[in-house]
């Protein structure tokens, strides 16, 4: 009697697998052809952030310049997220189009640290669906002004959820006032100090571009160069590489610079893929 | 020769060493079932990522609140079982060992715990307010190897300096107040070792932790060399037996190495992992069939419950059956006792060599794909390589016949382990 009873145990260990192996099955197929989607994906959008007050229209003006003289125009798709979560979705996305734009706004585009954590979370929303349904494996970001602060705070916060299956390349940012209105990092904001606090959080394989416009010596006419600056003392041996360039000349105010000549240079330059890079790494693949 | 080999374990199983090994765990079998079963469930069961929480989609039912808290809870059992374990294991140790040579039991425990904490303090961090200024790593039950040997060597100090006692039903406050003085040589001196070593690892900037075992895991996350790939299994098996758990665990963790990664690249890409570009990478051999966490000691335990006539190894072969098949047998490593048993640590080696030969001539032959795809945290081992090959029949049969063919290998070695500690216990009573 006694000895029957481990007999069943092991029966019964054997049932519970035989039982959960199909859902298993199922939950493995269902997620390999999702895993395989996303990896054959040679979709690489670009996702921009205005930044606050500004509405998903911001980057339009930006978007034409950019796709001047090319064959393959970007397409662009503009999504709002409202405050209840929802999004609302204007343009779209080509079906050959490996470098879609896409513009992310918030229908709370208030300032402030507060505001900037529900927008990152906001983000978060609208992320997460652009992932299921576009399946990209890799992106970059760009965020002009507050637009930076909510990425940064999206990468040290939210992104860990997403970094084994997808890739942040290449952040660019555009007058991000990392501290706010203070010149001089010896007075930290709150939303600073968090920064740093978690900048660990921050990947090590990713690149990052801020941009600074000079209207003034000191500042780009909004936002001190100083508070601009102190990007640095968050991504600096914590990414790849961090690289700070200042703008001056015509539209080099806060609000003009992302329709700057210079900006635009720049993005095609250093945040867009070059045209072959898709085509060495398809060289790479045969190779193999 | 068997009858020599025989003598020969029997006088080493005597060995205060070994006696005392053996008393320690099963005396803390309780703390690690309970903390096990806390894994298993929060790694199979409850966890986000976790296996049974996925493939029934318990998200769209399960409120978050609910998941959260039941998450919160079971990891907080499991850190208070084997997180601060070393602090029991060095009482334990120290107590059986003093009270095997006739000496106070209970102040030769507390002053293992003492200078165990001594040892991990951790001077080069000062921390918050509130946090403890020890080290986690050596409380770790990772590390029972070190809070062992401490308590063991404590014992022993006891055993040397302090006067002799025996332990009585009733003590007067008088007689306490005799045995605590009497005391204060060994524990004095057990505590300047206990700071001189602290001093040593502060001085010498030696910092405790995982590091240590980096580079030996390295090799084994990225070597595509069948037999460099069974001797890192051999090391990583035997030091996870004499309990340095460590290198098993970050092991049976994300394997993010360049070729791992590679492979499961290849296999998303093509559908299959049958022509990946590392077919014989160590580490997901060794975790796939031949992983001492969870497949090996499967096989173990279903040998321990087809032979054992003692009641007491076959309740705990039950109760651990089912925290094993999702990673978490320390209930069954600390109760059997596996950790520090001579004869079970061989019939180990031996399975795990066998499972990576075996399974590396059988790729060789290409009757089974090696496995690439990403599977669950927690997917019971008999259907790991079932999932990590996207559902290749041929593994599914393997993964059953090697486990049988486990089993089979382990019968003989637990007779024989059954027969030594009858001789042992037949001793000890005489």
């Amino acid at each position: 009697m006694k000895k029957r009873r481990h007999l069943w145990l092991l029966v019964l260990a054997v049932i519970f697998l035989a039982v959960t192996s199909v859902p298993t099955y199922a939950w493995m197929k269902s997620s390999n052809k999702e895993m395989s989607q996303r990896r054959r994906s040679k979709t690489s959008p670009v996702i921009m952030i205005p930044g606050s007050s500004a509405t998903v229209n911001r980057f339009n003006g930006l978007v034409n310049e950019l796709n001047k003289n090319r064959r393959v125009k970007h397409s662009l798709l503009k999504v709002q997220v409202d405050t209840d979560g929802k999004l609302e979705y204007s343009g779209s996305i080509n079906r050959n189009d490996r470098e879609p734009i896409i513009v992310i706004g918030f229908e709370n585009n208030h300032d402030g640290y507060s505001n900037i954590k529900k927008q990152a979370a906001w983000l978060d929303d609208a992320f997460y669906q652009l992932t299921n349904d576009y399946h990209f494996h890799k992106f970059k970001a760009f965020g002009h002004s507050n637009g930076g602060l909510v990425w940064t705070y999206w990468l040290e916060h939210y992104y860990s959820g997403y970094s084994s299956e997808i890739k942040m390349k290449r952040l660019m940012t555009l007058g991000s006032p990392y501290n706010f209105k203070e010149s001089s990092i010896k007075m930290k904001t709150q939303m600073f100090s968090d920064f740093l606090k978690y900048k660990k959080r921050l990947p090590s394989d990713l690149v990052v571009y801020s941009l600074l416009g000079g209207k003034t010596y000191t500042s780009d006419g909004l936002v001190p160069e100083g508070s601009v600056l102190a990007a640095k003392y968050i991504f600096q041996n914590q990414v790849k590489s961090y690289t700070a360039i200042n703008i001056t000349g015509t539209d080099a105010q806060h609000s003009s610079l992302p329709q700057n000549k210079q900006v635009v240079q720049l993005i095609k330059q250093y945040l867009l893929d070059k045209p072959n890079d898709n085509a060495k790494l398809h060289l790479k693949i045969k190779d193999k | 020769m068997k009858i020599w080999v025989e003598d020969w374990v029997y006088w080493l199983k005597m060995r205060s060493f070994f006696r005392v090994a053996q008393r320690t765990f099963v005396a803390l079998m309780p703390v690690f079932l309970i903390g096990s079963i806390a894994q298993a469930l929060y790694s199979g069961f409850i966890n986000y990522d976790s296996w049974f929480y996925n493939i029934t989609e318990a998200y769209n039912f399960v409120p978050y609140w609910l998941s959260d808290n039941l998450i919160y809870l079971l990891k907080a059992i499991r850190y208070a079982a084997f997180n601060l374990a070393g602090l029991f294991i060095a009482y334990m140790a120290a107590e059986y060992t003093a009270r095997l040579f006739k000496k106070d039991a209970q102040l030769a425990g507390i002053t293992s715990i003492l200078t165990l904490l001594m040892i991990s303090l951790n001077g080069r961090r000062p921390g918050q307010v509130l946090a403890l200024p020890f080290s986690g790593f050596l409380l770790n039950v990772n590390m029972a190897l070190v809070s062992f040997g401490l308590g063991y060597c404590i014992g022993l100090l006891f055993r040397w300096l302090g006067p002799d006692y025996q332990h009585r039903r009733f003590e007067h406050l008088a007689d306490l107040d005799k045995r605590v003085w009497d005391s204060f040589k060994p524990m004095l001196v057990s505590l300047a070792l206990g700071i001189i070593l602290a001093l040593g690892l502060y001085i010498l900037k030696v910092n405790l932790s995982q590091a240590w075992f980096t580079s030996m895991l390295g090799t084994l996350f990225g070597t595509n060399n069948v037999l460099k790939g069974i001797g890192l299994a051999i090391a990583v098996t035997f030091l996870a037996l004499v309990g340095v758990g460590y290198p098993l665990q970050a092991l049976n963790g994300d394997n993010n190495s360049a070729e791992a990664v590679a492979n499961m690249n290849y296999a998303l890409v093509h559908g299959s992992s049958w022509n990946i570009p590392y077919k014989y990478l160590g580490s997901e051999i060794y975790t796939a069939y031949a992983n001492a966490l969870g497949y090996v000691t499967l096989a173990l335990i279903i040998a321990v419950l087809l032979l054992a006539q003692n009641m007491r190894r076959r309740r705990l072969a039950e109760l651990t059956l089912f925290p094993t098949m999702f990673d978490a047998p320390s209930g069954f490593f600390s109760g059997y006792p596996v950790l520090f048993n001579p004869i079970i640590i061989v019939a180990y080696i031996e399975v795990v060599v066998i499972n990576m030969l075996l399974t590396a001539g059988l790729l060789w032959l290409r009757w089974i794909p090696p496995v690439a795809f990403a599977i669950l945290d927690g997917t019971p081992d008999p259907l790991a390589p079932f999932v990590a090959t996207n559902g290749n029949l041929n593994s599914l049969i393997y993964t059953i016949v090697l486990l049988i063919i486990d089993v089979l290998c382990f019968l003989p070695w637990v007779r024989f382990d059954m027969k030594i500690e009858r001789r042992v216990r037949d001793n000890e009573e005489a």
